[in-house]
């Protein structure tokens, strides 16, 4: 009987089971991308790290400088290291972010969906810091750094949470 | 919200983990349902009624404080 209703309930436990996230497995692969990413993300924007062999022309939709004219549509030379290293990011921590727990299920989905509130109220928080602190270039760094902050922030957090809560799990009477 | 899932679970002789498995949730879960620190889903509710044969309102109780 308890097996029926196992098999039963797991069926109807994969159907209720949230959509939008990957499977477990991906997790790891995840973390593969982003962190050396991350890491020479870092370099890279404190200029530790530029390497200058991927200077490539590559096509724009718009590519207007600092002066007032608006380029559309055409082709420029680029250095493509920003452009790989910002989609590693983004994919690896897109990866960690929403790949299922192994014991993924409600109270898991109720913890990721709390994080993802106290992720974004952060996010903007420090935004508004910087919006009202820094200026001119310092901004600009920061709005770059700001890219990647809502998916780092909800990670860090997650897994925070997440470790805490497993540790609390008292023994059984 | 009170609830009597551990009470229940002694009457049937289940472990956490027993209980998670037939319900389709982490022990964690249970664990946590049992402090009192997570109000289950409707479904997960309705589940653990069937499991141990009670009626929903029998598992689960209002406190004064929910209203």
């Amino acid at each position: 009987m308890y097996n029926i209703l196992y098999i039963w309930s797991k069926e109807n436990y994969i159907m209720l089971k949230s959509k939008y996230l990957l499977p477990a497995k991906f997790k790891k692969f995840g973390w593969l991308l982003l962190l050396p990413s991350t890491a020479l993300g870092v370099l890279y924007m404190f200029d530790a790290f530029s390497p200058v062999i991927l200077d490539f022309n590559v096509f724009a939709i718009t590519f207007d400088g600092f002066a007032d004219n608006r380029d559309l549509f055409g082709f420029i030379k680029n250095d493509i290291v920003e452009e790989i290293l910002g989609l590693c990011i983004i994919s690896g921590g897109l990866t960690v972010a929403f790949s299922k727990e192994n014991d993924e299920d409600e109270l898991i989905s109720n913890v990721r969906l709390k994080c993802l509130v106290w992720a974004t109220y952060w996010n903007y928080g420090l935004l508004a810091v910087a919006l009202i602190f820094f200026y001119e270039f310092s901004f600009l760094r920061f709005m770059v750094i700001n890219m990647f902050t809502p998916l780092i922030l909800f990670i860090i957090r997650f897994n925070w949470v997440i470790i805490k809560f497993r540790k609390t799990l008292g023994n059984e009477e | 919200m009170k609830n009597s899932i551990k009470v229940e679970r002694a009457k049937n002789d289940f472990t956490q983990a027993k209980l998670a498995e037939l319900v389709g949730v982490s022990r964690q879960t249970i664990n946590s349902m049992e402090l009192g620190k997570y109000v289950p889903s409707t479904v997960l509710a309705l589940r653990l009624s069937h499991i141990f044969k009670v009626p929903v309102n029998e598992i689960f109780k209002l406190d004064d404080e929910d209203w």
